[in-house]
């Protein structure tokens, strides 16, 4: 998975990094769904990306990986696509 | 009506807790007001305030954090506090969750959190605000985490009556357990305001203090000749009332019993007080308590130091006590915690029940020279150690002319 994701979920809810293996799911690791909204929202903030709306947000770690991984390398800076 | 029973007693205040230091603060007129510099956008001031050297992290997790205003924290860590002494901690062994509610005051709910999105917009001019931010702004938000850390499905009211917000909630809920409504409420109140934009609102009423020359601490002085007004606080303070039958049936330890209640409103003025309005609340208390006024042995006053509050107040003590007025002891500790404004009136009344409890009544610290108006005996400076105190009173008056009063007896 992601290092920086992981990296910035592991700071954001305080959780050691080992436990975040990608099947994990969300409410395990002790997170409700607003808790998800507003880490979807610092993700935005921190990778300068926009993640669209969706209609059933992630429920594990590595559907959350799924949403976001593709995103930050469309944007990352540098990228072409980004500095179009 | 059913007679309604003290068990648990919580207090997140600038002097501590009530298991470390709260009591004992007020017994040694130790103050928690300071100075600190605030960081305005036009320069740096040093402002009195009792605030609270708070570490979130150690009370709760960052997810948890992520959803939960300031207010609420204090609320749920005075809570935590007020539920194990009423020997309930994670579960509600012997009572019924839908018969188990929460009645609490704030007078400026998730303000650090409003403000905080305020900045963001205006200042920072970011396109949007946190996804949190309704929720943790929201002034019931705090009862909603109390609701959801201990399982409460009863009654549930946030109150916001200025500083007589939580004596009101307090009130509100005694009365929804006499009546039958709920068998257990855990009931309080908390504020944490001590924020730029709200000092600089309280600043342009001109009732802040100013610094004393004995130090930035012993800058609140109600009843003094030299006060010079109130000093913010913030702070919880939360108790477990139940029905006494239910208390005494799961074995409770019944601190207190709390006899009675009275709120009256001024209809005079926004912020000026006036003397028949809370003598009202003080007469409809005692009489709701089936108490006599000599019956009452301490009255913690509501005393915030202001010029006008303390002269009407000690106008409408005499009002009601007559010629018990001059031998009733009486003590503002709002010089050693400071004004909590929605959170004052549980914090003083735990104060008052923890008198109830020692016999030991805190005094009004910095007390040197009275206000030759203020004539009344407002314990000065050294706490005093009473025998047979069977009742006490707590007054909460708030701006907006709201009075709520509260008297509580031996068990």
């Amino acid at each position: 998975m992601n290092s920086d994701l992981i990296n910035l979920f592991a700071e954001t809810f305080g959780i050691a990094e080992e436990k975040l293996l990608p099947g994990a799911t969300l409410e395990s690791l002790g997170l409700d769904s607003l808790a998800v909204i507003e880490f979807l929202f610092q993700i935005e903030d921190q990778f300068k990306i926009q993640i669209p709306d969706q209609a059933s947000p992630p429920r594990t770690l590595d559907e959350m990986v799924q949403l976001i991984e593709p995103l930050m390398q469309k944007y990352a800076p540098g990228n072409a696509v980004a500095a179009a | 009506m059913r007679r309604v029973a003290i068990t648990g007693l919580g207090v997140v205040s600038p002097v501590g807790l009530q298991g470390t230091g709260f009591f004992e603060a007020l017994l040694a007129a130790r103050s928690g007001i300071r100075a600190l510099q605030v960081n305005f956008p036009t320069g740096p001031e040093q402002v009195l305030m009792g605030h609270i050297d708070f570490h979130p992290e150690e009370h709760f997790s960052k997810a948890q954090l992520l959803t939960m205003d300031r207010v609420s924290q204090f609320a749920l860590v005075a809570a935590r506090e007020a539920m194990a002494q009423a020997g309930l901690g994670s579960e509600l062994t012997g009572l019924t969750p839908e018969r188990f509610g929460v009645s609490v005051g704030t007078g400026s709910g998730g303000t650090t959190s409003l403000e905080a999105a305020y900045f963001a917009l205006l200042e920072q001019k970011v396109a949007r605000l946190r996804p949190m931010t309704v929720v943790l702004a929201m002034h019931n938000a705090m009862a909603a985490h109390l609701s959801m850390e201990f399982g409460f499905k009863g009654p549930s009211s946030t109150v916001s009556n200025a500083c007589a917000s939580s004596a009101t909630a307090i009130g509100d809920a005694f009365r929804q357990i006499r009546h039958g409504y709920a068998d257990a409420m855990l009931v309080g109140g908390s504020d944490a305001l001590l924020t730029k934009g709200t000092i600089k609102a309280w600043q342009a009423m001109h009732t802040l203090a100013k610094p004393h020359a004995d130090g930035p601490q012993a800058s609140c002085r109600p009843f003094s000749k030299d006060r010079s007004g109130l000093v913010l606080s913030e702070g919880s303070a939360m108790l477990v009332l139940e029905d006494w039958d239910t208390a005494k049936r799961r074995g409770a330890n019944i601190l207190a019993e709390l006899a009675g209640y009275a709120s009256t409103t001024d209809a005079h003025h926004l912020t000026q007080p006036e003397a028949q309005g809370q003598a009202s609340a003080m007469s409809l208390a005692l009489k709701d308590a089936a108490l006599n006024a000599s019956d009452i042995g301490y009255l913690n006053a509501h005393g915030t130091a202001t010029e006008v509050g303390d002269v009407v107040e000690t106008n409408a003590i005499k009002l009601v006590f007559e010629h018990c007025a001059k031998s009733l002891p009486i003590s503002s500790t709002k010089a050693a915690h400071g004004h909590a404004m929605g959170a004052a009136g549980a914090i003083e009344f735990t104060a008052s029940l923890m008198s109830l409890r020692s016999g030991q009544l805190a005094p009004t610290a910095f007390l040197q020279t009275p206000d030759e108006r203020c004539d009344l005996d407002y314990i000065p400076l050294q706490a005093r150690n009473v025998k047979n105190l069977r009742a006490v009173m707590s007054n909460s008056f708030a701006f907006g002319g709201s009075n709520a009063v509260l008297i509580a007896k031996q068990v």
